[in-house]
């Protein structure tokens, strides 16, 4: 005999310890198996996103870019509540100003790329020029005042922020446009790595006979389910890593994460994510379908959730469609971990919770109904 | 040892399993025959587990089925009628997956695996399932399945695919489990497997029994003193067309 049993990749315990775990572990360790050498599983989470980060940051961002847009603005300040504001503010300049007026007047001679007035500190005002109307760099202008502001504000008085009516519609809070396109790139990957890998590993092993050869073992169908999803949450975290590192040694990305909360949010979502996948093949039943539909949910999902581009892009008719996307929200909690975007904590933890729990709670449906409903096929 | 009591699978109106009843003893090899569509392989699928039954009731080893089910699964041994498994995985891994999920005692198991594979001349453990062909899945299929020397096995087509040193083989060894105790359930579409190795049959057609024993027993039934296994089977299921299309051919 020429095999060689060195070459597994066992998990051995001792007879009687852990016997749960070991049949658990031993499933997770066939799952991780089968996904890595799966070539068009690694591939889709692995390098498709990859591909995107590359495409999108070589046409649109320049390392050069990211810092030139640093320095481009100008503020003008003033008010009575402005003590230590300009670091809210950092990198862009600050000016400031004892009177409205002369403010107005250097916003009109375009001195300023826009001037702020605090009324309270948590209260502003927003001055621009009529002429400074070039859709991108006007709302450039007013996402760095938006940040700032908020803030400013938000050590103060959280609850009651309000942002002059003047901003409305200037859009969310960035940093560098390649801050603002990897949190896009790392949505589209949790995305892509949840939703299609499921409907992929249910799919493939429905059709290749695994469920109904898992049916005939001791194992629990919840046991199969939950160990195919951590090996996609697992994939999906590598497949983050590689876009976080790339991202930062070749587009100069500078974000500030909270590692623990990145982290929280990659697992969380994740598993939102395949919760969803789950939702549209018990919707659809069949893989084909269920892959069709969740391409369309993509694209849908790529143009209206403020991914590549804000919400505020888009004609106000249509803004309403983010609000129901997962992946809207999804973008927020990563730019809220990421350093360029804030958000209430609770807000925070309420869509991480929404995520966990409605993906557990599919993914059990998912055991329940779709690997048990194989119990009642005939061929 | 298996019991199955008015077993009955419909399918919307159709009922592909129709009022089953089974009763096989421990050490015994029991043959399940029947025409293509008769019902023999949703038969093995709800006996173990794979299917769920529309009515009727089945006990293994004693225990009532349904509600014992994962312990009596980790007793069974399935060898399936196509075998499906991990395409991805290497053989060597396969086994090890076998090991675990159903608790085996390792070093024992492993050693009896590695008397089969020498037995059935298996040495491309270290390939990727996927590249295999469906003889050499099937070899490993049956032998992940006999190294566990599980007290009750279900055999559906065990023998499809298999040389004939590799079928002759696994004739002696599901003898040699039968001595030692071991209850066997086979479905072959090889009547002379069937007629030398079991002890007794029964022959399902459109999901009814229409007969069960020993080959002594099948030919009462079948009315004819003598005759092969072939001759009883085409007696009880046919209806007399095959003399017709034979002779108009």
């Amino acid at each position: 005999m020429v095999f060689c049993w060195n070459n597994c990749f066992l998990l051995q315990f001792e007879e009687g310890e852990g016997m749960m775990n070991k049949r658990f572990l031993n499933l997770i360790s066939v799952f991780i198996k089968e996904t890595f050498r799966d070539k068009l599983d690694v591939f889709f989470t692995l390098f498709f996103p990859v591909f995107f980060l590359i495409i999108f940051g070589t046409i649109f961002i320049s390392p050069q870019d990211s810092v030139e847009k640093e320095r481009l603005y100008v503020f003008g300040i003033y008010g009575n509540y402005i003590e230590d504001v300009e670091k809210y503010f950092e990198p862009h300049e600050v000016i400031f100003y004892e009177s409205l007026e002369t403010l107005k007047n250097d916003i009109e001679s375009r001195k300023l790329s826009s001037g702020i007035e605090f009324i309270e500190k948590n209260d502003v005002k927003v001055y621009s020029n009529e002429s400074f109307n070039e859709a991108r760099e006007s709302i450039n202008v007013g996402m760095v005042i938006e940040n700032a502001v908020k803030k400013y504000a938000i050590g103060a008085k959280r609850d009651y922020f309000n942002v002059n009516n003047q901003l409305e519609g200037l859009g969310r809070v960035v940093g560098t446009d390649i801050d603002y396109l990897l949190t896009g790139v790392l949505s589209l990957s949790i995305l892509s790595g949840g939703m299609f890998s499921i409907i992929g590993v249910f799919g493939r092993y429905k059709r290749e006979g695994i469920i109904k050869r898992f049916m005939v073992t001791p194992a629990k169908p919840w046991e199969f389910v939950v160990s195919s999803s951590f090996t996609k949450v697992l994939l999906n975290l590598v497949s983050i890593f590689i876009i976080v590192l790339l991202a930062r040694l070749f587009f100069n990305a500078n974000l500030d994460f909270n590692w623990i909360t990145f982290l929280l949010v990659c697992i969380s979502s994740t598993i939102g994510m395949m919760g969803l996948g789950v939702l549209i093949l018990i919707i659809f039943k069949k893989t084909e379908a269920s892959y069709t539909a969740s391409s369309v949910l993509y694209t849908i999902m790529t143009f209206f959730s403020g991914i590549y581009f804000p919400v505020q892009f888009l004609p106000s008719q249509v803004r309403w469609i983010s609000h129901i996307l997962p992946v809207t929200y999804l973008t927020d909690v990563l730019r809220y971990v990421s350093g360029i975007e804030d958000m209430s904590f609770i807000k925070f933890i309420t869509i991480n919770l929404v995520f966990i729990f409605a993906g557990i709670i599919l993914l059990y449906t998912a055991s329940k109904i779709y690997v048990t409903s194989e119990k009642n096929i005939t061929t | 040892m298996i019991k199955a009591v008015n077993l009955t699978k419909k399918f919307g109106d159709f009922k592909a399993v129709d009022n089953v009843n089974l009763n096989i003893k421990s050490g015994e090899i029991y043959g399940f025959l029947g025409p293509n569509g008769a019902g023999k392989t949703t038969t093995i699928r709800m006996l173990t587990g794979s299917l769920n039954k529309t009515s009727g009731d089945i006990f293994i080893l004693d225990k009532d089925f349904s509600k014992n089910e994962i312990l009596l699964k980790s007793q069974l041994g399935v060898v399936p009628d196509e075998p499906k498994m991990y395409e991805n995985l290497k053989g060597t891994e396969y086994i090890e997956f076998i090991i675990g999920i159903y608790k085996c005692n390792r070093d024992e198991t492993l050693k009896r695996f590695k008397e089969l594979c020498e037995a059935f001349d298996i040495d491309y453990l270290n390939n990727y399932i996927g590249d295999y062909s469906h003889g050499m899945k099937q070899k490993l299929m049956v032998t992940s399945v006999l190294m566990r020397r599980p007290k009750v096995i279900f055999l559906d087509e065990p023998t499809v695919g298999l040389d004939a040193r590799s079928a002759k083989i696994l004739k002696n060894l599901l003898e040699k489990y039968k001595s030692e105790g071991s209850t066997i359930f086979l479905t072959t579409h090889i009547l002379e497997i069937a007629e030398k190795m079991c002890d007794r049959i029964s022959i399902i057609s459109n999901g009814k029994i229409l007969a069960e024993g020993n080959m002594e027993e099948l030919r009462n039934m079948a009315n004819k003193e003598s005759g092969t296994l072939e001759d009883i089977f085409l007696e009880l299921t046919d209806s007399g067309e095959l003399d017709d299309i034979i002779e108009e051919l």
